[in-house]
């Protein structure tokens, strides 16, 4: 009986199985996140202003700040060129304004604050606040990094703080966690951070930049057609969780990638980066018509959200707003520009020095001979036939060491594969990775494999999500699953997404096993492109918290196998990924946007590789050939050995056509147009501009300039000066 | 069909997480109808979004693509008709200048080969003719004609036809479509659609009396939603609301609809049809909300776009109000709520395709071969290049790959015809072989026979053997004489595992009609057959059956034991075991062309086995004719009462046990 009593026990506590969080704390990785901003300490700061209503706040070398201490609106003076950045329109622009009441109140403060009750009834009705709003006091404290202003609603009993601080480049605006009072029943919702720094007026020469893409132009001189609302979005896209969020039967479209925007205005551009709290932030640009009659763009700081919630199955959702505040610090650099760097190259110059200062991005790319053609390979994946789960195999471990024999005995001479749909089972049961999947061979044919593949220098990856865990495995919901905004497990259709704890340990026991075995990366597939809050009862855990992990897993994984790269490239992997696949090569087909522009391929390149979809998976077969060209990507596809119908009733059915001998030819062909290109793999984009409706030149480093010509479908190379 | 789609875009959203799914950038999916499947299925873009343009419009509410490809847009709120160049610039505004040619409230535009601009002047309650210059021609208004009596004359859309015959919609009219002659005349209403028969008015119309039938409301046929004209003069009606029942009718001359009434996938929010030169129909619709195509017959192709009443995505609509074609068969489609006008363009890949499935409708099957070949490289799982391709092969003689690829596109016509040439060839060349092997197997087995008897003679059975072997020969002699057969069963004690080996020998059958019958004669894959659920199927009446039989007749005084029943019933399915044989065997060596041969020994086969649960009820239980009939016909309804009970207890505790798992989910994951 007793015996019975302690098998149970032992049964249902399992010691000998690890939490996660210790399976996570035997990985190493650290996930502390930096100490949160400090209010400024110091005496009250009551200037006089000047004749123009300003007073000045801050000065280097380069700018000066000047303040309104009435409207708390300033002004940045560039010394070099003598151009004032404002942080509303001006007077006189103001003059021929149509809108009035609250929106016109919104075109001149620095900041609109949007709040919720939290008590009594319309708990989701928003509310606005400005520097308009009666009863608003406004202290400042001028400390030697810079400004403080804390904005006081006594009505609400709403207060929180803004710091300004001038740099080398631009200004720094910063609003502190620290300095954020609820302290009566409203919340903060969004507060929209400088809303109109910078505003243009429509009909002038310039641009709004917003990440959409590759990036995104919106110019103020082309009509825009019908917009009910402007661009909008989420860095690093939406809370998945959030069932408010789907549905809308549209908006499929590219997540921001990198949290950037930009405007130019005649001479003279800025560009921001958001560079806290970024991912809790969305991007948002207006044209005339929709809030003024300016072009503006800005981050909007997101502190709670609106979701959807359901108390049963068979009851119509009710709206909510989250309890607890997303409590980050959110800061943005101001970069200005002028003269030559005043446009979108400018931008991504700017962006790319900010990125490499801050040690985010990685050192630069060594040239090479041949650019690497990146090889993917789809081992098989699992179908449901004769009542039960079968493995389909397309491509064995011996068939992929012929394709790539074949391919190097065509002459491609430096190429990176790629493996996929090596799991046990595929991807059914994600848990259960091991042993490698027989059908392929097993773990003796993966040794033999990577043997053959090192004497031939092909380094091979696997290919893994470590996030999506379906429910065939026996992970548990209740204790590895996110929580959705809601505070239930997050399970869509019998898939969870795991914590990221979850998701380290689990990779990096698996990065231990694939050393064994002589794989020399991990193609990390969820990571850089879905980024989660995990809405744990005791707390939120915030995406901060999970890029943390992902970047220590990354990190684990370079050290453990040599290479870890990862898919979309979001802009916290970039220190740390090898390469990127389907880097985002195109926009969103938003009515707003009128060109589109290679701003983070400009960014990357030298830097870190990247292709765009697969030559033999696109939709358009020459236009997406030669922006890939434009945009200076590398060759991918992705093949098999069978035919792919073979896999039409399992989950990778997406391979529409990649039997490899069907594609050996146009592999070869097209390999011999990228490598033709090879010169210019290390070096930087140093320019790009539309020649005309169908051509563009891409200029590199050294002068070379690449021409493509999407009328005649066909790209010319035009040497640089060493050549 | 809607949700379940809705469902696999849910569970595809999931998937862009998975592995490498690299998700095309459109904002929409595409996908395409496999007919032989009965399902969608995705595929990469066949058309793309190419620009939404503006024209200042105030709400475009129809447009028309005239021959030379200038887009007319009707602008209801403007009054005034916007022409459009094939690039989308604005060229010419109609109907704005004040006179006797200003518009009000335009709903419907038409342009004639001749570039004569009809409108439907819904404001000013007339049509109103211009010429290609936009200047004011003509005006016809409501027909001086006792017919129409009361009846507003607001046309909202219309069509004219080579003769000058003019087609009009009038504002939410079940009537049909008004026709006025070049003169003016009225000439009648043409294609009203059909009142809608349900079950509920047969139910009203069987049971109310003439009073309260005078009292309900009269079934009256849906109005027509839009109208189109194709090449040949016939006349397409959209019609929205009847689940996709003609929702798109194709009308000659004499108002005769050549889709007869047929219900089309995608149809039930359709907004407008517009018809292609290859004569391909297009629709948008608001229920599926998407841009559907159709081929001649109206059968689905494909499905793309989106409709989002928010959307600010170029290739996502708002609210689609018309749809047309122009010569480089771009899709024009007016948007009231994003006030435009969307273009798409064919992909490559669609252009393949397309023209592929265009030149397969001609019969024009070695010209449809490239097309075939350019989409088999960009895509080896759609089905449609596998039944296109098939056929191609069919025509060159290359029956084998024929075969094979109509198997693969399930297409049990085309596999029919593939299989007759190989019979017919294989028959050709081993004609003799085949005789003399016949031949031989006869002489075989009529010696073999011979030859066992003799053996059996010198070398008998052991004597246990003798009586379960008569048992087991008793199926055969209970078939041919099912009287004397059940009486000798009844009387003999048969043992318990000869009863369960012929149950077996049924359930081998059973597997092997599964797996063994001829691809012409169960076109599915084999892989996916649900063989639990198969055989729960073709026990389950059997069971039921003994249940019941055993139950009824012993109230009945019925003599038979529940053993004998048992026992009877495995017997009475010998039919099924002897007829199950040669039918398979032929479903492997028929054609369609014999499919009749088949059914006839299906149906022989079925009526064997009535009668023989028949006569073993009767022997069985001692009963009289009379009696057996109608103890068996109470048998049968207790069957469905047995049903029906598990049916609801089965719903009942399905209902206790989900409220236990949401309750064990609760606990668990929350």
């Amino acid at each position: 009986m007793l015996a019975v009593a302690i098998l149970l026990l032992l049964l249902v506590t399992k010691p000998w199985e690890r939490t996660t969080s210790e399976r996570f704390s035997q990985t190493g990785i650290v996930a502390t996140l930096p100490a949160p901003d400090a209010l400024y300490e110091g005496n009250a700061w009551k200037p006089t202003a000047g004749a123009d209503g300003y007073a000045l706040a801050l000065e280097n070398d380069r700018y000066a700040l000047y303040i309104r201490p009435d409207t708390t609106q300033f002004a940045v003076l560039d010394k070099a060129s003598g151009y004032r950045w404002t942080s509303n329109p001006a007077k006189e622009e103001l003059a021929a304004e149509t809108v009035k009441g609250q929106l016109m109140a919104n075109l001149q403060s620095p900041f609109i604050l949007t709040h919720v009750r939290t008590q009594g009834a319309d708990q989701t009705v928003r509310e606005t606040l400005n520097n308009q709003t009666a009863g608003m006091q406004t202290a400042m404290i001028r400390h030697p990094d810079g400004l403080q202003i804390e904005y006081a609603f006594p009505a609400k009993q709403l207060k929180f703080v803004m710091q300004y601080e001038l740099t080398e480049k631009g200004l720094k605006v910063k609003v502190p966690a620290a300095g954020i009072r609820e302290e009566g029943p409203f919340a903060m919702f969004t507060l929209d951070v400088l809303p109109y720094f910078g505003a243009a007026p429509a009909k002038g020469d310039g641009y709004v930049f917003v990440p959409d893409g590759p990036g995104g132009l919106i110019r103020f001189d082309q009509e825009h057609a019908s917009l009910s609302r402007g661009y909008s979005h989420q860095v690093y896209g939406q809370e998945v969780t959030n069932e408010e969020n789907w549905t809308r039967t549209g908006e499929r479209r590219e997540d921001i990638a990198y949290p950037v925007f930009g405007l130019k205005k005649g001479d003279h551009a800025f560009l921001a980066v958001m560079t806290k709290g970024e991912d809790s932030a969305n991007v948002s640009a207006m044209a005339p018509g929709l809030k003024s009659s300016f072009y503006n763009v800005f981050s909007s700081q997101i502190y709670r959200e609106e979701y959807l919630y359901r108390m049963s199955k068979l009851a119509s959702p009710s709206k909510a707003v989250q309890k607890e505040r997303l409590n980050l610090d959110r800061e943005l650099e101001y970069r200005f520009l002028s003269g030559s760097d005043a446009n979108y190259v400018g931008m991504a110059g700017a962006y790319r020095s900010y990125l490499q200062e801050t040690g985010r991005l990685q050192e630069a790319l060594k040239p090479v001979e041949h650019v690497p053609l990146y090889l993917k390979i789809m081992g098989g994946n699992y179908e449901k036939a004769y009542g039960r789960i079968r493995y389909v195999a397309a491509t064995t471990f011996e068939q992929a060491g012929e394709i790539v024999g074949a391919l190097q005995g065509k002459g491609i001479a430096s190429i990176k594969a790629l493996f996929y749909g090596w799991e046990n089972e595929g991807d059914y049961n994600m848990e259960k990775r091991f042993p490698i999947e027989p059908a392929l061979g097993g773990e003796s044919a993966v040794k033999t494999f990577m043997d053959q593949m090192k004497e031939r220098g092909v380094p091979v990856s696997f290919s893994e999500d470590f996030l999506w865990v379906d429910s065939h495995s026996s992970f548990s919901g209740k204790t590895d699953a996110i929580r959705g905004i809601d505070g239930t497990a997050y399970v869509d259709e019998g898939w969870y997404i795991a914590k990221p704890a979850y998701t380290a340990a689990a990779a990096a026991e698996t990065v231990d096993k694939l050393k064994k075995l002589g794989v020399a990366g991990i193609h990390f597939s969820g990571i850089g492109e879905m980024l989660l809050n995990d809405y744990e009862p005791t707390g939120i855990q915030t995406r901060e918290y999970a890029k943390t992990v992902y970047d220590g897993l990354l990190k684990y994984t370079r050290e453990g196998l040599g290479s870890a790269s990862v898919n979309q490239g979001d802009a916290y992997v970039l220190g740390q990924t090898d390469y990127i696949d389907g880097l985002p090569s195109e926009s969103s087909y938003d009515f707003m946007i009128d060109e589109t522009v290679p701003f983070y391929p400009m960014v990357l390149h030298g830097f870190v590789p990247y292709t765009f979809g697969d030559g033999n998976l696109r939709d358009d077969e020459d236009a997406e050939f030669l922006r890939a060209i434009e945009y200076g990507a590398l060759p991918s596809f992705f093949v098999t050995h069978d035919d792919s119908r073979k896999l039409k009733d399992t989950p990778s059915n997406f391979l529409y056509s990649s039997r490899f001998d069907k594609w050996e030819r146009r592999i070869t062909e097209e390999y011999g147009k990228f490598d033709s290109l090879s010169k210019l793999y290390a070096q930087k984009i140093t320019g790009h501009e539309k020649l005309s409706d169908q051509r563009y030149a891409t200029t590199y480093e050294d002068g070379t300039r690449v021409i493509v010509d999407y009328g005649t479908k066909d790209f010319t190379i035009e040497k640089g000066a060493e050549q | 069909m809607k949700k379940w789609f809705s469902l696999l875009l849910v569970f595809m959203a999931v998937l862009t997480a998975l592995p490498g799914t690299a998700m095309a950038k459109l904002p929409y999916m595409t996908a395409y109808y496999d007919p032989n499947q009965l399902s969608w299925f995705r595929i990469q873009p066949i058309y793309s979004p190419a620009g939404a343009f503006s024209a200042d419009f105030g709400e475009p509410a129809d447009l028309h693509v005239a021959d030379d490809d200038r887009v007319y847009v009707a602008d209801k709120k403007k009054d005034r008709i916007a022409v459009l160049s094939r690039y989308g610039k604005l060229l010419r505004i109609i109907g704005d200048a004040e006179g006797s040619g200003k518009l009000s409230g335009p709903e419907g535009v038409f342009v004639t080969p001749g570039n004569e601009v009809y409108v439907a002047d819904s404001g000013n309650q007339r049509i109103a003719v211009f010429d290609e210059n936009g200047r004011f021609r003509r005006e016809y208004q409501k027909p001086d004609t006792p017919l129409l009596g009361s009846e507003h004359f607001v046309p909202v859309k219309l069509v004219v036809d080579r003769r000058g015959v003019m087609y009009i919609e009038l504002n939410s009219s079940y009537q049909g479509l008004l026709r006025l002659n070049p003169k003016g005349e009225f000439m009648g209403y043409f294609g009203a659609n059909k009142a809608d028969q349900s079950m509920l008015n047969w139910l009203k119309k069987l049971v109310l009396n003439k009073e309260q039938m005078s009292k309900e409301k009269g079934a009256l046929p849906k109005p027509i939603t839009n109208v189109a004209l194709d090449r040949d003069g016939f006349l397409y009606t959209a019609t929205a609301g009847g689940e996709g029942k003609g929702a798109i009718r194709k009308l000659n001359a004499g108002g005769v609809d050549g889709f007869k009434n047929k219900t089309l996938e995608n149809g039930h929010g359709i907004v407008d049809v517009a018809i292609d030169p290859e004569g391909f129909l297009y629709n948008v619709d608001l229920d599926s909300m998407r841009i559907n195509i159709y081929d001649r017959s109206g059968q689905a192709m494909f499905e793309f776009g989106d409709v989002d009443k928010e959307t600010q995505q170029y290739g996502v609509l708002g609210f689609p109000t018309g749809i047309g074609i122009d010569s480089q068969h771009a899709i024009w489609i007016s948007d009231s709520a994003t006030n435009t006008v969307h273009k798409y363009v064919r992909t490559a890949f669609g252009s393949s395709v397309l023209q592929a499935l265009g030149l397969y409708a001609d019969g024009k099957y070695e010209e449809s071969k490239p097309y075939w070949e350019a989409v088999y490289a960009r895509n080896d799982m759609y089905n449609g290049t596998f039944q296109g391709l098939g056929k191609v092969y069919l025509h060159e003689d290359r029956n084998d790959e024929a075969l094979s690829y109509m198997k693969a596109a399930f297409d049990t016509d085309g596999y029919s015809k593939a299989f007759w040439q190989i019979r017919m060839d294989w028959l050709q060349r081993h004609f003799v072989a085949l005789v003399t092997s016949l031949i031989a197997l006869l002489l075989a087995v009529y010696f073999g026979r011979r030859a066992v008897r003799a053996y059996l003679v010198r070398h008998p059975f052991p004597v246990s053997w003798k009586d379960p072997l008569a048992y087991i020969r008793n199926l055969g002699y209970v078939l041919i004489h099912p009287y004397e057969g059940f009486y000798k069963i009844k009387e003999a004690r048969i043992p318990a595992w000869i009863t369960l080996f012929l149950l077996c020998l049924v359930i081998g059958i059973k597997l092997c009609r599964v797996y063994l019958t001829g691809f012409l004669f169960h076109p599915v894959d084999l892989s996916e057959v649900n063989l639990v659920k198969e055989l729960a199927l073709f026990a389950l009446p059997w069971v039921t059956w003994i249940i019941a039989n055993y139950l009824v007749c012993s109230i009945k005084d019925g003599e038979g034991r529940f053993r004998e029943v048992i026992q009877g019933s495995v017997y009475a399915l010998s039919p099924y075991v002897f007829f199950s044989v040669p039918t398979i065997l032929l479903s492997n060596i028929a054609s369609l062309d014999e499919a009749v041969i088949i059914h006839a020994l299906n149906v022989v086969m079925t009526v064997w086995l009535l009668a023989m649960f028949i006569v073993m009820t009767q022997v069985i239980h001692n009963f009289e004719f009379l009696e057996t009939l109608k103890n068996s016909a109470i048998s049968v309804f207790t069957i469905l009462t047995i049903w029906l009970f598990g049916f609801i207890v089965f719903g009942l505790s399905y209902n206790l046990y989900d409220f236990f798992y949401e309750l064990y989910k609760e606990v668990n994951i929350h």
